[in-house]
Order: C-alpha cells, then structure tokens, then sequence
C-alpha cells in the first residue's frame, strides 16, 4: 500500500487528483497550519476491529484488550529472525521515552514525552503530523508553570473511529483528528500538576476510561469515563473510602483529607464476553505506618493496591480484591493483567507458589498476570474475582507476603513493615521492581505467560533528615541491592510461566535490569530489550536468545509489530527511562537519545 | 525574640556551609553523575554546561512562595552589594506552592533542570542535613522557627495540654519527627494524640474549628495568617520541650559554582552583619516586629 498525504492546501486536490476519493476531515475542524501534513484518507477504526483487531495491524497499547502483547504475524520468526536489519529509525522528543507505537492502515501513530503525539508513515519513519502540548520540554520559566519529571511519561493513546484519543501530563483528555492531528475536543479533568494520566486511556463502547497518576497528589484519585464523542464525564471512580463508606474502618481513624496518592495509571483492560473493564490501585504516602499513625493497629487500608472489575457504560463495581493490604514499600499494584481462557490447575508444588483457591479441573476465563511491582502472579475468576492462585517468580524473590490463604487474603510481613522512626527494613523486591510499568506478554498459542522482572531488593528507611517534597510523597530513602538470596550476580530475568498450572517453564537471565516490555509473536519469537541497549528476540518455546542488536541508548519503551504492503516490521523504543543502574554499574546503559528503531527482513 | 533570633543566626549557618563544602569538595562528579541517572536524567543533561551569561547573575525565585516579595528585594540587594546585574525569573509550579508556605513543589531532577538551564541560583532553598549532590548552599541568609500554636488564652505550653488531646503536624516536616521522637520518649498515657495534615493551611484551618488544640507550624505561617485574618485569636508558644532545627534559607547553586557560591555568601554575610536582612524579613512579615 502507498500512504496518502500532503500539505493541507494540496489536500483535496491530491485526494480526488490522485487517489480519487474525497477527503474526510471532521466537519468541525480548525484550518491546518500552513505546510502541515495530513493524511487524504483514513479507514476509521471501527468497534468490531478493536475486538479482532487485524494482523497488520498494532491498534492498541498491548495489542488486544486482553493485554496479551501478542501478534499473530509470522513473517519473522525464529527461523529467520537473525536476518533482521534496521529499516528505518527516528529521532523523539525529550523526555522518558516509554511509549507505545500504534499502526493501523501503514501509519504509525506514536506517543513521545509530555503528551506528544505523532503520525509517523510506518514503512519509511517519515513524520505526516504532530501534536503538542505546550513548553515543558525545556525548563523554561517563561512558559507558564513547570511540572515534576515524572509527568513526562506518556505511554499510550488509543486509536476509536478517526480520532486518535490522548491523555496530557496536565491532566487533560484529548481527541485528535486521526487525519490531521487538530484537537476535535479537550476536557480538563482538573487538579493539573497533582494528577495526570502516564498510561493513557481506553476507549470501551464508546466510553473513554482514564485512571490517573496521584504521586504529587494531596488526596486519592480516581478513574473515569466520557463520552467519546464530546469528553463529557459520565462516571468518576474513587478508590479511598470517604468517611462512612464501606471500608472506611480499614484505616484506623486516618482522617480522610489525610489519605493521598492512590491511584490507578497501570494499563486498563477490557473483557468483551463479560463486558468488564479491569484496572489496579495503588498504595499510599507517607509509606511509613508510623508516619500514618498507624503502628499496629489492624489497617488494610481499603482501596488501595486492590484490583477492580467495573462495567464500562457506569463504573459499577462488580468485583475487587485488594492484593496487598498495608502498604509501606511503594508496591503500586496498577500493573496489567492479562484475560486468558485456560484450564486451572494450579500446581501447589510449583516453584514459588504462594497459595492455590479451590478450583481445580474447570475452564475458566480468568484475569491473570503480576499487579504490583512484587513478582507474583496472581490469577483470578475474570467474571467473579474468585481466586485462583498466586505464585512468586521463584521462593526467595519476595518477602513481603507472610502468607496468602485460600480466598486469596494476604497476611503482610510485620519484619519488613516501617513501624518506627530510624528504622531500617530490607525487602524484596525494590520499589523499581520485579517489575514496573513494563508490561509482559501472553501466548495464546502456549498458554504462556512472559514477565521482564528484576531481582533486585532494597534496604529502605523512612527519611526523618529532610522534609518532604514532591518526589519525597513516600518520604522514604532506598538503597537498592542484588537480591543475596541469588546464586549468580544477574538483575535482569524472564520467566515463562504456564498460566494453567503455575509452573516455571523456563527462566532467562542477564546482568543488567530488565526494564523493557516483551513482545510474543505467532513466530516463536519473544522480543525484550535491557538496559544493557540490546534489543533481543528470543524462542518463545525455551528462552534461547536468537538474535541481538546494539541500540543507542537503553531499552526503554514498548516493542510493536505490523505488516505495510506484505512486509511484517518490528519497532522498539529507546532513550530516557529509569535508572536502577546502581547494582550494576558497569553497564553500558546510555541513557537519553530517545528514539524509535525499526527492523524488518531484507527486501 | 531575641531567642528566636539567635537560634537563627547565620554563624549556625556558616558552620553548615563549610561543612556543605567540603562534603561537596569529596563528591566526585561520576558520584553526582550516578545519583542523577537513577533518577533518569539523561547523559546529555548531565553533560550540559550552561550558557555564559557575562557579567549577570539570574536569580530563581518562587512567585507562589510566602518569601517571594522578601526575596526580589534581597536578590537586588545581594547583586548591588557585588556589582553583579541581576535578572530575577520567576518559577511557578504545577503543583502550586500552597498557601502560607515556602516549599518549591519541583522534585530533584526538576531542580537539577533549572539551575542547568535557567538559574545561577534558585532562592528560598531549605537548608536541611539533607540535600542532592548536585547542589550546594550559599551561607543561609535567614532562619525561621517553629512554633507551637494554640487558640489564643486556651494554653500556655505543650505541657498544659491534656493528654490525648490531638495536636496538628505538618507530614513528615522535621517539627513532625521531633514530636513523634519526643512522644516515644514518654508513657503511652502520657501522650497527645498526632494529626498529621499536608500543608500550613490546614493546620491553622484545622486549629481554629477546633480539630486539633494545638499545631507545630512554621511561623510566618502564623504571621502571615494573622495579617490576613486579623479577627484571628491565635497564640504563638516559642518554648517547645524538644528543640526544633529553625528553617534555615540558602541559594541553592550547582557544585561547580563554588566561586559565585562564596560572593554570593560573602555578600549575604555582610547584609546580615548590616541588619539589612532582618529589616526586610522583618518589613515582608516573616518575622515578627520588635516590641515597643
């Protein structure tokens, strides 16, 4: 296929000149900037697509909104994938660049740092538009007010009919013209610089549905959904009970306009069978329990690290379970999970296998995969919320549960719990990971589940030397260490996991963190890439490493593929992302030079 | 007063500055360097050495702060005193500094940002023992303490409120420490009830309907509040049985501007020793007038 675009001015005449059809643009759109691009023609992504989303396609964050991070393209496979060569690559705004690349119909539609988005023809890199948020890039104080790094983060947008919607780090959400980037609408969620929307949003039967980024914020936050044809807000979630409301008792007396931060900015997804949408909450600040009050007493702090089960059109709560009560160790279990279809058989005798429900032998739809940054997969009934079982990466990765019973209750570990001031506590893992926003992938194929996880642990302090700031919301110190309970001095792993029985098929390691999404294909080929700057394709079926490049700077963002006129590409990001280089810093981890590189097989 | 003010005096600071030199003299830069990326400041950042300017000094300043108009004022006067011209440029932030209160709402690696790109020195910077390694204080050019408040006639001290009465603390500020470390010190029968709140405002809010009896809180906060509120009955209580550190207010520089560090402190010293700096804290409210 040959993408069509040109100038603004050209537009119509290159539309019904060349390719012989009209232009569409939204009836209400501004005039384009002179000598701006925009596509002449754009096939509308439909509802029917988003749930069978084409091959050729990469429509959304994970691919599917079951959050697989799977294709079914085979085109590169591991037979072949030691050919790969770069075919394009290109330059990304400033920022960390931990985005995922969407394609439908040969365009790329990217999102960069501080709410940029870009459509990029996906077989050349060539730039077609983009759209801005404003002057945060640079410290400029002349350009309204400066937000915290973190807001940066800007990892998903969603492609819905021929808009293209997105969140901004001031806590806006946007529709843009899919054919020439100009805003169609923009509503203002409010509370600009406390709360913004790092991972994006998703669009359900017409519903938009947003959760949030809370860390600067001086209250609980929130998801919500709006009417995807004018941003109206039709539902708001909160996770922290108001005084009275169920749950309420869970926290030990702390007035209410004492409880902030919890939010949910993992990645959202989306049950067409059951109509549910599924999303996870995050912990609280201060972290320390004696900072809250709280010492002893009997808190589980309701609403918080709880994954949640909510009806799209509403936000009806169907189900919830809170999977780590207590939290002083900055845990944020907002992190995706995956929907899968499997038999459970959980295997209690499974390495790391931390409890197994009573459910055994039945096929199940179920919600399974790691929500916190502790490496345990946890698995559930997806209609229900009935557990089915939670498993570590290995025994000794984690040392927070004390235990977890049948119905899936946890019983936190008082050792590691920040109960006084001057004390230190060890835990495991660090509060960068096992894991963090860096989703893994699910084979539908295998009945596998891939998780980059880091093995790291952390000795950590409430800090009585400083007084709070923004990034010290959690007001703690950490040291960041190897985990001493390993046998060798790698950080960075995969594990394959069967998500019927639990059991570890195989495990991948390297020195340097993993902190890069995994991307499985039909092709029996995993591919993830290190703060070491490879970029690597593994074998699905053993974890054997097939194939490496060197990348200019660290892993950093979400690796995608797609098909443009029969040729299947593969696209990472690079640049600027979090360090966690200190148990390792003998890697090679540039750090900065954000951009997007694509492979594919020679012509 | 005359307490308050010895306990906020520059010679405390100056002992803190040389102290803060000669840790930063110790720090290497590829220290510096490894501190920042595991925050995710990129090479290039890290790299990047700030336009020259001449014979200029730009001077950082919170405009949602409570010290903003004190410190236009001392900027001008520290620049005259070293025949520097000066640009002040305002920093606003997303969050907002709050009400009745100081703190630059940026994290680390946002500061870091500013002073690489904007400022040769970011004022209204809280002297702590604790600090990034990639900035160093000037002498500190005022402190300010922390005040126990209560409504006013209810109580004289700490001591004559009720145990297991609530008393209102700022999260995790020092004076919220020191009330935690002293109560452990005492029976459990023995103790007031901790309520911790997120900003100045708040506290004095939650004071006056009666939440609390009492409140730990800077206090300027209490100064400014009443001049805003003058119907407002509030009592200041300056002998607190734990002694808590005053906020002592520094430039805060790039390590490698040790030079333009120790003018800029001299100057701050010989404003200090002049009067001039107590005058204007005194002039913008954020200490107290003398008695008659």
């Amino acid at each position: 296929m040959s993408l069509k675009f040109g100038h603004v001015a050209s537009a119509t005449v290159l539309a019904s000149a060349l390719f012989g059809a009209a232009a569409v643009f939204a009836q209400d759109a501004p005039p384009l900037r002179p000598g701006q691009l925009a596509l002449d023609s754009y096939n509308p992504v439909t509802a029917e697509m988003l749930l069978d989303p084409p091959a050729a396609d990469w429509l959304m964050m994970r691919g599917n909104y079951e959050n697989w991070g799977y294709s079914r393209l085979d085109q590169i496979n591991d037979g072949n994938v030691a050919d790969l060569q770069l075919a394009w690559a290109r330059g990304i705004p400033v920022g960390a660049n931990q985005g995922a690349p969407l394609v439908h119909d040969g365009v790329m539609f990217l999102p960069a740092p501080w709410g940029t988005v870009q459509a990029i023809n996906a077989a050349t890199g060539d730039l077609i538009w983009e759209f801005t948020t404003g002057g945060q890039q640079t410290v400029d104080t002349t350009n309204g007010p400066i937000f915290n790094s973190l807001v940066d983060r800007h990892r998903s947008i969603f492609l819905w009919e021929d808009m293209v919607i997105t969140t901004t780090y001031q806590n806006h959400i946007v529709a843009l013209n899919a054919q020439t980037g100009q805003v169609i609408w923009d509503i203002d969620r409010g509370d600009s610089g406390q709360v913004a929307s790092t991972n994006g949003p998703i669009v359900v039967n017409g519903v938009v549905i947003a959760g949030s980024s809370c860390q600067f914020a001086g209250f609980g936050c929130y998801v919500t959904g709006h009417d995807v044809t004018n941003g109206e807000e039709l539902w708001r979630n909160e996770f922290i009970p108001r005084p009275g409301e169920p749950g309420d008792e869970t926290w030990g007396g702390v007035p209410f306009e004492n409880r902030w931060c919890t939010g949910a900015w993992g990645q959202i997804s989306y049950d067409a069978t059951l109509n549910l949408v599924y999303y996870g909450s995050t912990g609280i600040c201060p972290a320390a329990e004696f900072q809250r009050n709280q010492v002893g007493a009997e808190v589980t702090l309701a609403g918080t690290n709880t994954r949640f089960a909510v009806r799209p059109d509403t936000g009806e709560i169907v189900w919830s379970h809170q999977v780590l009560p207590n939290d002083n160790w900055d845990q944020e279990c907002t992190f995706d999970m995956f929907l899968i279809d499997t038999p459970v058989n959980p295997n209690a005798n499974a390495q790391g296998m931390l409890a197994v429900g009573d459910v055994t032998g039945e096929t199940r739809r179920t919600l399974t995969g790691m929500p916190c940054k502790n490496p345990v997969y946890w698995s559930f009934d997806a209609a229900t919320g009935e557990f089915l079982y939670a498993k570590a990466t290995w025994a000794e990765a984690q040392n927070l549960y004390e235990s977890i019973n049948g119905d899936g209750v946890p019983t936190m570990n008082r050792e590691v719990v920040l109960d006084e001031p001057g004390e230190e506590v060890f835990f495991c893992s660090s509060f960068t990971g096992g894991r963090d926003w860096p989703s893994g992938a699910y084979d539908p194929t295998r009945n596998v589940m891939f998780m980059p996880t880091t093995d790291n642990c952390t000795y950590m302090s409430a800090r009585m030397d400083r007084e709070p700031a923004p990034n010290f919301v959690y007001n703690t110190t950490t040291r960041g260490v190897l985990n001493p309970a390993k046998d060798n001095d790698n950080t960075g792993r995969i594990d394959a996991v069967n998500a019927e029985t639990g059991d570890t098929l195989w495990t991948w390691e390297t020195r340097a963190r993993n902190y890069s999404p995994i991307l499985a294909t039909a092709g029996n080929v995993l591919f993830n890439s290190g703060a070491d700057r490879y970029f690597r394709a593994h074998s699905s079926e053993t974890g054997d490493l097939l194939w490496e490049t060197r990348l200019g700077s660290r892993g950093s963002g979400y690796t995608v593929t797609y098909e443009v006129d029969g040729r299947q590409y593969v696209a990472t990001m690079a640049g600027t992302t979090l360090g966690g280089a200190a148990v390792t810093p003998e890697v090679d981890d540039a750090n900065g030079f954000n951009m997007i590189y694509v492979f594919a097989l020679p012509n | 007063m005359a307490e308050r003010r010895s306990r906020s005096s520059p010679a405390n600071g100056m002992v803190r500055l040389a102290a803060a030199f000669a840790v930063t003299a110790l720090l290497s830069g590829a220290a510096i360097a490894q501190d920042l990326r595991e925050l995710g400041v990129t090479d290039d950042e890290i790299r990047n050495q700030r336009r020259v300017t001449g014979n200029s000094i730009t001077f950082c300043i919170n405009a949602d702060s409570l010290m903003a108009d004190f410190e236009r004022d001392l900027a001008a006067e520290i620049a005259t005193a070293q025949l520097l011209e000066f640009e002040i440029a305002e920093i606003t932030t997303m969050p907002p500094t709050p009400a009745y209160d100081f703190r630059l709402g940026l994290d680390d690696v946002t500061i870091f940002r500013l002073l690489a790109n904007r400022c040769d020195a970011i004022m209204g910077y809280s002297l702590l023992s604790a600090f990034p390694n990639w900035i160093t204080p000037s002498l500190p050019y005022l402190g300010t303490p922390t005040v126990l408040a209560v409504r006013s006639g209810e109580y004289a001290g700490l001591d004559d409120i009720p145990r297991a009465r609530p008393i209102g603390t700022r999260s995790a500020t020092l004076a919220d420490n020191y009330l935690m470390a002293y109560m452990r010190t005492l029976p459990e029968a023995s103790r007031w009830e901790r309520v911790f709140y997120r900003d100045n405002g708040q506290l004095i809010e939650r004071l006056l309907d009666r939440s609390v009896d009492a409140i730990l809180i800077w206090e300027p906060a209490i100064l400014a509040y009443e001049a805003a509120h003058p119907e407002a009955r509030i009592d200041v209580i300056t002998t607190i049985p734990f002694a808590i550190e005053p906020s002592q207010f520094v430039l805060a520089l790039r390590p490698q501007e040790q030079f333009i560090n120790l003018g800029l402190s001299d100057a701050i010293a010989a404003l200090t020793a002049d009067g001039t700096i107590n005058r204007l804290a005194i002039a913008h409210g954020l200490l107290p007038a003398p008695g008659p």
